[in-house]
Order: C-alpha cells, then structure tokens, then sequence
C-alpha cells in the first residue's frame, strides 16, 4: 500500500477561503494534472484531501519573462522548469483524516489548511477508496475519478435522505447517470422509485447512441419493478409490457393541477379562477361539467351558474378542451390505480409511469403533479399513522421528475406538491430526484434543499451558478464544473458523498449488467480494514 | 589513501589562499578543487587563478632565450631558473572536509602557512559535489576573482569524477540553484548555463 504515491510538489500558501497554492516539483509537468483531480496533501498531523481548482504557471523572476531563456537543447529547459519556471495548483482542500484516528473516524470536513511545504502527493487508490467506501451496502459504485482506476461510490441510503438533483445540458449523459443512480435504488433496495419516464428512458429500454439500447429498470431487475402505462399501445410497441395501463380520471384533477399548467397551456389570472369557482359548485365534478359545456348555451348557462366572466369560461373551456384529447384521461371512473401503486411502493417495488406517445409537457406536469399529491397524501398518513403507534415508517420513496423546473419554478413551486416535497418531505421519507437543464429554473428554496448534486456539464451562468448555490468552495467547483467533458463526465458533491468528485461514469453495458444482477453483497469497508489502512499510513509515514 | 603534496600555501585568509605549486608550470587546472589543511580540518578550495613569475620580487624575470634554438635549451643552460621561478595558484575557499564530513561554509580559521597543498581525490570530489551550497559562497565572494567561470569549471571537473549516469543529474541539479541564486541577472545566469553545457 502507498507504494505508487507520486509526490507532485509543496505547500507554497493560500487560505480556506482561496484555496491552497501547492508548487509542482521539477520534473512534474502541468499537462500531466487536469482539473478535477485528487491531490492528498501530507500535514504533520493531519491529511488532507483537496480537489484541483486550476492549475497555474509561475515565474521566479518576471524578467526572465520578457526576455525568455532560449532553451538551446533540453537540457537548458530542464534546468529551467522547476527553478526558475514552475508550475502551481490551486487546490481545494475538502477533508481532513486525522493520521492516527482518522481511518477510523472516517474523514472530517476541513477547518484549517496545511502549513507551508506540507507535500502534496497524488491521491491514491487506496485514499479514494478510504473517503469514498467500496461497493457493498448501501454504497454504490457511479464511477471512477478521472485518470484514476479507483471506483467511486454513492451513499445510496444518505442519498434518499435529502432530494437529488442530476442536471446538465442535453446530450450531457443526464438520462444515463440518472439511470444508473436508479439502478443502484432498485438494487439495493435502499428506496421505493416512482419514476415519471417522460421519453421512456427507464422502464423497459431507454435509447443509446451506439450499440444496442441500453436495458432499463424492469428488464434488469424484473419483478422489483412495475411499468404503469399511459399509451399501452406505444409501450407494446417497443416489445414491453405494462403491469398496469394507467387511467386518470376526471374526477381525480384538483384545481392546483391546473393551476401548475397555467405557463404550460397559457391559462391567464381569471381562467384559474374561473377553475376554483367551478371547483367550488361542483367539486369533483368541475373538469366533466366544464368539457360538457361543448356549445354555446351551455357555456352560458354555465356561466351565470357561476357568476363568472363568460370569455374567461368560453376560454378556459378551449384551453382545456386540449387535454380531454388525451386518452388516458377518462370521464368514467378507472380502477384505482392508487392503490396498485401504493401497494407496490409499500413493498419496496419501483414502479415506472411511462408516456408512450404522449410527451407533451402538458400531461406529464398534470399526470406526475395527480399522481404524486395522491401518493404523497397517502405517505403523510402512514408517517403520521407510525408515528402515532410507533409502528415502522413506510419504506423511503423517491420521486423522479424531468423538466424539473416546469415543476419547482418560483412562481409554481409555493404551489405544487413537488415543490412541498422538496422543502418538508424528508420527514415524511419522500425524496424527490430532479432531473432538469435548466436549474436557473429552479426555486431558489426549493435548490436549496437539493442534498446530493450530479452535475454534466453545463455551460450557462446563471445554470452554474443555481447548481453551485450553497456549495461550499463554489469557486473551485465553478472552474471543474465548466471543463468537464462533454460526455460522461459529472461533478458530484453534496450529502451523499464526502466531498466534491468528478467522476467518469460507469459505462452503462453488459459487464454492468452482469455486475447489477450477480451483485453479492460483501459489505461496506469494514472496522478491520479501517485498521489496516491507518496502520499501513503510520507506517508510510514513519518509514 | 596516501595524499601526494603538489604544493605549499605561502599566504592564506578566510575567504582564499595562495599556494606555490611544487612543480614549475604544472598548477593544478583552473576550477580544480584542492585542500590544505589548518591543523585540525581541510580547508577546500576552487582554483581560480594560477601565475608564474620570479619568487623574489627583487629579481624579476629576464630574457634568457635570445639566440637559442629551443626553449627547453633556455632551462637547460639555466639550471638555477627552476629554483628563482614559482608557479603559484589562487584559490577561493569553498567548505572544508574535517572528519570526514564535507561542510560547504567558510572554516572557522583559514589554512595554515606551509600547510602542503593537495588535489582532491575522487572520493573527496564525490562527497564535495553531493551538494551545492558553495555556489552560494561563491557568487557572494568578495574576492575579484572570475566567478562565472569558475562555477562553471569547477561544475565541469565535477562531472568527469561522478560518471556518466549522473554527469546530467548533476547539471541540472547545479542549473537549477543558479537559477534560484542568479535570479534578477538572466543575462549572466544564460552565460553561466551555456557554459555548464560545454
């Protein structure tokens, strides 16, 4: 152990706040360090584990500058390089490991910095490996860090214990690192999914850009997992099946469902009010009372029922005339789907809700915003009922959204259901994962309480800095996050991991799914290797 | 391992000391590291100017050749030149060796008058040149003597006695310190380098 450290160079200054300055040893080239890498700097009492913000060139002396040395041969430029010309990483120092207990304690966020000339080394293997557990448990294996052959894991059960937020621009690998992470769910059964498969990613199979489609939720894991179907025969199509063709029924639609696709359908002030009034003299019956109002008269009729205006009816009748063409929408009361759904969830299924054909955003803000108060309902009480009896809690159920600022925008989110589950539903084990491209979009409130951040790319401002909101060393994240690679490639930080990574995803193929399927759960990092791993880094450093 | 004298320091100070050399016109090179001792340690030092001349001020060298054929005719008729004449060297004093242990800062006293001068051997070359610090001593000398070239001979001499595999090693761990030393001067720290090359 510690055999392949490669030291890199030392502490020259900086602070917590900016960062540490760390002067590269001669020999030790800049090309060879990229953003986003691991460097473990060596105090005298602690360790500490810092990211690489930016990598710098520095010069003794700037005269030398001006006039530069002509490098005649390499032996000039060797002398050169290291001396008189030298390279500088900024780090971020992350976490600390106490050198005695720290193995054991597992590391700490960092209060101080190293001292000046502290050696900084390349992380290692085995250091990746002590901050980030090994596969096993309830820690799942995304990805290795960049030039690194290590592998990186989530805390799967810390990482339901606060919503999720998976962001990146599109084609950045959203879908398959969200994929992924829903994989590690069902797996580990360490949380129930309902997923709200808008392009139907998940469910059966979802679509890759070469080589066959990678395998989704329910051809990996089977029986773990249920697809709910709003187009049966679009599921069909694709050679799945659905457990269960999903019906909404008019009567389940509530005002606040309108109310969340005013944008979406362009609903002005008074149609929304307009829903109330008929909410308020028919109840249940307000949507079918409203589509049935097909002419004229009946409108009118309709209207000074209400005391309304009549354009706003005549409008609101036309606006929401669109969503009757759904056929998943239905004036007859469908079975109840509810239940089938709870049932699953309670018993730790997954369940999908595909959309088949239906992709407009319309009935995927209407279908997830119905369903999810519904379910939501039904947590509250049995939260309420367990803790009441001082039964169980239900099982922790994490609730995926895309387009999930359609959602959570500041000016929806005070009312939908999503945004309540964002800001207050960690008490009731209801998490949400949000996938989205434009976090900007996003309620800062609501951002706020993303625990866990994956981040692709992303190459806008006022997305970089939503995403970044509340991180701590956002500045360093700030250059990491802006050169990730377009593919593959994520910023990870917050609640499930011990400090900020950028990782290179687990590629999405056979041996993953052979991985996923023979999984045998040897267990976290044990006690006994704790030990030895101190013992061995006492050892290095007294040898 | 026996030493073999090759001189005699007649006038010696903290900084530098001058030496006669035993045998006329055979001074050690320029930037060769020798040693004479105090009575306790060995005081080091880099040559860094030889001259031969008259070892009596009063009688100053005279033409003696005129007519000859050769010029070994000229100390074959006058046997008794190679007694008034006197090869005698300059050296700046770099470190000394005191029991066993090679220290790169100037010894608490200087070498002895009378002391005998030697040329390090290998195994003195191979522990001075370990490390660097006498290029300190010697860019900040106050004695006028041609520092450049001197760091930039004796670096040379050093090469050929620590072999092939670390003659390159040596270079650069040298370059580098000039750079840090001579940083401010990038004209003469680019004369030093080139120098070192040769």
């Amino acid at each position: 152990m510690n055999s392949d450290v490669r030291r890199l160079g030392t502490v020259i200054g900086g602070s917590l706040k900016e960062g540490v300055e760390v002067k590269l040893d001669p020999g030790v080239e800049t090309e060879d360090i990229a953003v986003g890498t691991y460097v473990v700097v060596e105090g005298t009492s602690k360790r500490f584990f810092c990211l690489v913000a930016d990598v710098r060139l520095a010069a003794l002396d700037q005269k030398a500058l001006v006039n530069p040395p002509a490098f005649e041969d390499d032996l000039l430029a060797e002398i050169w390089s290291g001396a008189g010309i030298y390279g500088v990483l900024e780090v971020a120092p992350l976490l600390t490991l106490d050198k005695l207990a720290g193995a054991l304690d597992g590391p700490q966020p960092v209060k101080s910095v190293p001292s000046h000339f502290a050696v900084a080394n390349q992380a290692s293997d085995e250091d990746v490996e002590a901050v980030f557990g090994r596969d096993g448990g309830s820690f799942f294996e995304i990805g290795t860090p960049i030039e690194m052959e290590t592998r990186v894991c989530l805390d799967l059960a810390k990482l339901v214990e606060r919503s999720v937020g998976v962001f990146g621009k599109s084609g950045t690998g959203k879908t398959f690192l969200t994929r992924l992470v829903l994989a590690g769910l069902v797996q580990r059964e360490v949380a129930a999914n309902l997923v709200f498969d808008m392009h139907n990613e998940y469910g059966w199979e979802g679509t890759g850009e070469a080589g066959p489609p990678p395998q989704g939720l329910k051809k990996l894991f089977g029986p773990k997992v249920s697809i709910f179907s709003l187009d049966p025969n679009s599921t069909r199509r694709r050679g799945a099946t659905s457990d269960f063709d999903l019906q909404i029924g008019y009567d389940q639609i509530e005002p606040e469902d309108i109310a969340l696709l005013a944008e979406t359908l362009g609903l002005k002030g008074p149609m929304i009010e307009a829903v109330y009034l008929l909410d308020r003299q028919f109840g249940n019956q307000w949507l079918a009372k409203l589509l049935d109002a097909d002419t004229e008269e009946r409108r009118q009729a309709l209207t000074s029922a209400l005391g309304a205006h009549a354009a706003s009816i005549g409008a609101l009748w036309r606006k929401l005339s669109k969503l009757a063409r759904f056929p998943f929408l239905t004036r007859s009361k469908p079975t109840d789907y509810l239940m089938a759904i709870l049932d699953r969830l309670r018993s730790g299924t997954s369940v999908v809700v595909e959309f088949g054909d239906f992709r407009a955003l319309e009935a995927y803000i209407l279908v997830a915003n119905v369903l999810t108060r519904r379910i939501h309902h039904k947590y509250v009480e049995d939260v309420e009922k367990a803790m009441g009896v001082g039964g169980t809690k239900p099982r922790p159920l994490i609730i995926t959204i895309e387009e999930a600022h359609k959602f959570l925008h500041p000016t929806v989110a005070g009312q939908t259901i999503f945004g309540e589950i964002a800001r207050e539903m960690r008490k009731y084990n209801v998490t949400l994962l949000v996938v989205d491209q434009r976090p900007s979009g996003i309620d800062d409130e609501v951002l706020s309480q993303i625990g866990t951040r994956l981040c692709c790319l992303l190459d806008n401002e006022k997305d970089v800095d939503a995403v970044l909101s509340g991180a701590s060393g956002r500045n360093e994240l700030r250059a990491v996050l802006a050169r990730l690679e377009t593919k593959q490639q994520a910023l990870v930080f917050g609640h499930a991991v011990p400090m900020p990574i950028v990782i290179k995803t687990r590629t999405y193929d056979d041996d993953f799914y052979r991985a996923v399927r023979t999984f045998q759960d040897l267990g976290a990092l044990t006690r006994a290797e704790r030990v030895k791993f101190r013992d061995a880094q006492v050892d290095y450093l007294h040898s | 391992m026996s030493r073999s004298r090759i001189g005699e320091v007649l006038n010696a100070s903290t900084t530098e000391f001058v030496a006669a050399c035993d045998d006329l016109h055979r001074p050690p090179p320029f930037g060769a590291l020798v040693s004479a001792s105090d009575g306790e340690r060995d005081v080091l030092g880099l040559v860094y100017h030889a001259s031969t001349g008259s070892a009596d001020p009063g009688r100053p060298a005279i033409v003696r050749g005129r007519g000859m054929e050769s010029e070994e005719d000229v100390y074959h008729q006058h046997p008794q030149l190679a007694m008034l004449l006197q090869t005698e060297i300059k050296a700046l004093v770099v470190g000394f060796d005191e029991d066993g242990v090679v220290r790169q800062h100037l010894p608490p006293r200087p070498a002895a008058i009378h002391a005998f001068l030697y040329r390090a051997s290998d195994d003195l070359m191979q522990r001075f040149y370990q490390r660097l610090d006498f290029l300190s001593i010697l860019i900040g000398t106050p004695v006028a003597a041609p520092v450049d070239e001197l760091i930039a001979a004796g670096l040379r001499a050093a090469r050929s006695s620590v072999g092939p595999a670390q003659e390159r090693e040596l270079t650069i761990r040298a370059g580098r310190q000039l750079v840090v030393l001579m940083n401010g001067d990038p004209a003469r720290l680019g004369a030093v380098l080139r120098r070192l090359r040769a």
